[in-house]
């Protein structure tokens, strides 16, 4: 029974906690031997906090047994991207500037989870700095995908991905600057969530590019993510881009019912270049929720192309601000990281300003045609997952595109407009790596995406596949 | 470099703009960053192409704007 729990979503094991027929002690004992199992093989998590998640699995049993249920998140292990900051837990970055770095707060979103009761895990590995797409990282070797570990689980935020899909995390914390939850969720098989720009805070998250960061949560199920939002959002005082607005219970937008939403296929850009099997996989599930109502036109998505270079100049001259401080500690950093950061330094004011100019642009073009349709509708990623030696490769699709470029192509849209965007699992290669259909929606509209994503997943059962880990 | 969108990247350029921005390039840099900057100076340059008059930068930390994030 202790091992079925590492498999189950939060929504099922917080009806067994609340019911005292499953223990959260049995939980996180079976999910840390799982780890100390895997984590070799995978190299999800950088630290792993067994004692005092066994702690906290204690004191959430007593409590449940003494009638202080805190709700859907009590007892659930939560694995953190190691740039949310825990206090008195090392916080590295995934880097080696921060190797040994022991932050003094908990980060908005960590303080949030715990006093839902949550029990924290770990700390996921990722890309270094978050400044990419890979998971391949130099300092601590790369992440692997649970669903074959010569491949990559995506980034930046790749343990958390890895861990959720192999079951060493119920749940999990990512944060997403150009995709970084909706990458690895695509390229593991699991829910990614970026939540719209404000809505949930990013204070006490190490930032990478303040204009396009977001923090978010990566979970088995929709209805896991929802219930994970329902703890994280709200405003935040420490936060200078919280919204300070009503919040709606994101659970109970997962009616089930989307017959009339209406659903945009943005076919340039989105469905150029597309693998065929990725393609045909989210044909499928457009004919699906078409299925159950949904009405689908082709919409153009005008200066998308702009996309790719706007968000390069915003966020190389804002990642290149914030580091700073340790950039007299060049070699520290791993080569793409590195370079990154030099190119950063030749960026000037007015490159800045054109790109967040263009971005203004670009976000009035995303408001208007979100006049006319829900949400839309795409693929997450143009292919499966590369392999881990592939990634500093130019690849034979979109182009001869280099692979980081690719793997983001589909995502950067939605961190431009700050829009809520979603990712769930929906097919698999022959090789049978995970394939990821992409719904975005209005800003502060991510009720919606989320019942999309949760009818999708009510009528399909990829996102109860298991990884042969 | 700005409002250069054509302009020919090359060592010189790259080790001029490196010396004005405060960077030091050690060896092996300018052969490594090269090539790099090249393409992001040709990616840049499409957005000069644009017509941004009257288009003022979108503001970043303001969040809560309906359909926009700036």
């Amino acid at each position: 029974m202790a091992d079925e729990l590492c498999f189950m979503p939060a929504a099922r094991l917080a009806e067994l906690f609340r019911t005292c027929q499953a223990s959260p002690v049995d939980l996180v004992t079976a999910m840390l031997e799982r780890i100390e199992r895997l984590n070799p093989k995978l190299n999800a998590y950088l630290t792993v906090m067994a004692d005092q998640a066994l702690a906290d699995a204690r004191q959430a049993e007593s409590d449940i047994h003494k009638g202080e249920y805190l709700g859907p998140l009590h007892g659930i292990p939560v694995a953190l991207k190691d740039l949310y900051l825990t206090n008195g837990v090392r916080t590295t970055g995934g880097s080696k500037i921060l190797a040994d770095w022991v932050p003094h707060e908990d980060a908005t979103t960590v303080s949030k989870l715990k006093a839902a009761g949550a029990i924290i895990i770990g700390k996921a590995h990722m890309h270094e700095f978050a400044m990419g797409p890979t998971n391949v990282n130099p300092h601590y070797g790369p992440a692997c995908n649970p669903w074959n570990p010569e491949c990559v689980p995506g980034g930046s935020s790749g343990g958390s991905g890895a861990a959720v899909a192999a079951s060493m995390a119920t749940v999990a914390m990512g944060s997403d600057t150009g995709g970084s939850i909706r990458i690895p969720g695509s390229l593991c098989g699991i829910a990614g969530h970026k939540p719209t720009y404000g809505l949930v805070s990013r204070y006490g998250v190490l930032p990478l590019s303040w204009s396009l960061d977001h923090a978010g949560p990566m979970t088995k199920t929709v209805e896991d993510a929802a219930l994970m939002l329902n703890a994280l959002a709200g405003y935040d005082l420490k936060d200078p881009a919280s919204a300070n607005r009503p919040v709606p219970d994101f659970r109970d937008a997962l009616t089930g019912r989307v017959r009339g939403l209406r659903a945009g296929l943005p076919r340039r850009h989105f469905f150029d270049g597309l693998d065929p099997e990725v393609a045909a996989a989210v044909d499928d599930a457009i004919e699906l929720l078409s299925g159950l109502g949904m009405s689908f036109t082709e919409v153009d998505f005008r200066d998308v192309e702009h996309v790719a270079a706007t968000t390069m100049s915003i966020s190389w001259s804002e990642a290149t601000s914030y580091h700073e401080p340790y950039l007299d500690r060049l070699d520290d950093y791993g080569p793409d990281v590195r370079s990154r950061l030099e190119l950063g330094k030749t960026m000037t004011a007015t490159d800045y300003l054109r790109a967040q100019r263009v971005r203004r642009l670009i976000c009035e073009e995303y408001a208007s045609l979100m006049e006319k349709v829900d949400v839309l509708v795409t693929p997450t990623i143009r292919i499966p997952a590369p392999r881990i030696d592939e990634c500093g490769e130019v690849l034979g699709v979109a182009g001869g595109a280099d692979v980081k470029m690719v793997l983001s192509a589909l995502t950067r849209p939605f961190n431009v407009t700050g829009a809520p965007a979603l990712t769930v699992p929906c097919g698999f290669t022959t090789g049978g790596l995970p394939i990821g259909l992409q719904i975005a929606g209005r800003a502060f509209d991510d009720e919606v995406v989320l019942r999309v994503g949760h009818a999708y997943q009510t009528a399909t059962a990829w996102h109860k596949r298991l990884p042969p880990v | 470099m700005a409002g250069r969108p054509s302009g020919e990247i090359t060592e010189s350029t790259l080790v001029e703009t490196a010396r004005l921005a405060g960077l030091p390039l050690g060896p092996g840099r300018v052969e490594a960053l090269l090539p790099q900057l090249q393409t992001l100076r040709q990616e840049l340059s499409r957005l000069h192409e644009l017509d941004l008059r009257d288009i003022e930068p979108a503001g970043i930390f303001i969040a809560g704007r309906e359909g926009q994030n700036g």
